[in-house]
């Protein structure tokens, strides 16, 4: 009966956070499941705040990559490194969308993919439509990039945060793993963009790049201090994955550090704070906590792993069975929620010991690539297609769909076979 | 005459030129028209799409809007210089909106005798299935005039 109720409740919060009825925010969707798994008894509320609690590095991780990005977009950080981009293009819209990936790629490795995602995004907008130039070849370079490049480091996606604790790799291993996997996924990539938007990219443009480099900075002095303390979380982090440091803690601490540059140059703004900072979304981690420890105590997360991992007996079938696993439920749901339920089916015993860590690198690869598929997972991108085409929008989403038929098969397959090779 | 004629930004001496290569536009009236359809920032906010509803920054909208302005005025003032060359009489217009309608809705208040727009968008050169696109099929299908339509070469 547990059994059952804890996945009525889990598929059904499922669906609701996907396609958000009433418009109400996932967040809210995420609070009322974990609610219901507390009121039916599918969870303790022992056991829930358990499942909140083990993964405050998570929490601290996202603040703290929230406060960097505020910060550095007050700087205008954001907008020198993408005018530093058109600039270095030279006037080539080819060699544009080469330097905006590239960008893409950097800003993803040192500030997460979501800060590639959600703040990166609008300014290779303006600066294309500025420039007259095609948008969407643009938008959707920064969109792949921010996934393709995000296995590079252990910060590069809050995914491999979560991962990594429960993995315990210091850098040395996670690299020796994952390196040539990123470095592979983001050069094929790049390699399908060039070849699919070569001809719509081929107008020329002029850049005024000087006023454009100084335009963005209002306050020289903070965007240098801005610049340094980013250099200086960059190494924190290195440092901190090797000495297998909370990351979160490091985070939060770049993060309250930077602050401290904005408030005492008088450049803190609560515009930004209020537009990066989301409270809503670590209400929507911690309801998803609960959810997933509802299935889990109830033995499904740990039954779901051990018939993904049923085939494997080697740690390179054990890396594919993670990474397709993880990919399915990434496209199918989100990667956050795929991820927790494989984590918390291996680590309830649904994994072999000598095929967990092989298992959990190609789960962490699987739902960082994955997404490239289907950008906001399938259900929610295919809703999403139904409301703009009954708005009667004229939209490039079946390209960008078709652009990740080919990105996300080739990159899933590439970094499978490198991550397998790494475990021989 | 009287012709409204619908500016990309990507292909105005293009269609310009065929324009004046098919209609004689010594005594033609050109409007000269650029929209400022809702697919680009739908695409925006597909890719910015992710938990915990970001918004956009105040000063972000504020500058994605003065951009796709700057954008609209400059393929406009390239697409007016080049259209004196060809008619006697022409005038810019910038709108927004979805683009087929606001097209439409154009042309029966201003009157005009022709429509004059790019098959398929911008990539579209060749003629089969699909190759109209959606705006070119909406001006086809609802046009109050003749309706003119330019092949990319």
């Amino acid at each position: 009966m547990r059994f059952a109720i804890a996945a009525l409740v889990f598929a059904v919060t499922l669906v609701a956070i996907v396609t958000r009825p009433r418009r109400i925010g996932e967040a809210w969707w995420a609070l009322a499941g974990a609610a219901l798994m507390l009121v039916t008894g599918a969870v303790t509320p022992l056991s829930a705040l358990q499942a909140i609690d083990s993964e405050w590095n998570l929490f601290l991780f996202f603040l703290g990559l929230m406060l960097t990005a505020a910060v550095a977009d007050m700087a205008g950080f954001f907008d020198w490194a993408a005018g530093l981009a058109a600039a270095a293009a030279g006037g080539s819209g080819r060699r544009l969308l080469f330097n905006v990936f590239v960008l893409g790629a950097v800003i993803t490795t040192f500030l997460s993919n979501d800060a590639t995602a959600i703040i990166l995004t609008p300014v290779v907008y303006t600066i294309a439509t500025r420039l007259r130039l095609r948008v969407m070849p643009y938008l959707f370079a920064v969109s792949f990039v921010a996934n393709a490049a995000s296995m590079t480091l252990p910060i590069s996606n809050p995914i491999n945060v979560l991962t990594g604790d429960h993995l315990h790799a210091s850098l040395a291993v996670y690299e020796g793993h994952l390196l040539a996997a990123s470095v592979a996924a983001v050069a094929i990539s790049l390699v399908i963009f060039m070849a699919v938007f070569w001809r719509s990219t081929g107008r020329r443009f002029e850049f005024d790049w000087r006023s454009a480099l100084t335009g963005a900075i209002a306050d020289r002095t903070f965007f240098r201090l801005v610049v340094a303390g980013l250099c200086v979380l960059a190494i924190a982090y290195v440092v901190g994955s090797a000495l297998l440091l909370p990351l979160g803690a490091i985070a939060v601490a770049g993060g309250a550090g930077l602050l401290v540059i904005a408030v005492s140059r008088r450049r803190l703004s609560r515009e930004h704070l209020r537009a990066h900072v989301s409270p809503t979304l670590f209400l929507y981690i911690a309801g998803l906590f609960v959810l997933v420890r509802g299935v889990q105590d109830a033995g499904i997360t740990t039954a779901l792993v051990s018939g993904t991992i049923s085939h494997a007996n080697t740690a390179a079938s054990a890396v594919f069975a993670g990474l397709l696993g993880s990919a399915v439920i990434s496209n199918l749901v989100n990667n956050l929620p795929g991820i927790l339920v494989l984590l918390s089916g291996a680590q309830a015993g649904g994994v072999a010991a000598a095929l967990r860590t092989p298992f959990l690198f190609g789960a962490l690869a699987g739902a960082d690539l994955g997404p490239n598929l289907t950008p906001v997972g399938a259900l929610s991108t295919m809703l999403w297609l139904v409301i703009v085409r009954r708005r009667g929008v004229e939209v490039s989403a079946w390209d960008y769909l078709r652009l990740g038929a080919l990105v996300a098969p080739l990159t899933l397959i590439a970094a499978g076979l490198l991550i397998a090779g790494s475990f021989r | 005459m009287k012709a409204l004629v619908l500016i990309d930004g990507l292909h105005t001496a293009d269609t310009l030129d065929s324009l004046a290569r098919l209609l004689n536009l010594g005594e033609a009236e050109l409007l000269l028209v650029y929209v400022q359809g809702p697919g680009p920032r739908a695409g925006l906010d597909l890719v910015r799409r992710r938990p915990g509803g970001h918004q956009l920054p105040p000063h972000r909208e504020r500058e994605l809007a003065e951009a796709e302005h700057e954008g609209a005025a400059s393929a406009l003032a390239e697409a007016e210089d080049r259209a004196r060359r060809l008619a006697p009489s022409v005038e810019t217009i910038q709108l927004r909106g979805e683009p087929g309608r606001a097209v439409v809705d154009l042309a029966v208040q201003r009157r005009v005798d022709l429509i004059a727009v790019r098959a398929g968008g911008v990539d579209q050169a060749r003629a089969g299935p699909r190759s109209l696109g959606p705006l070119a099929r909406f001006v086809a299908d609802h046009s109050p005039c003749a309706v003119l339509l330019l092949r990319g070469r």
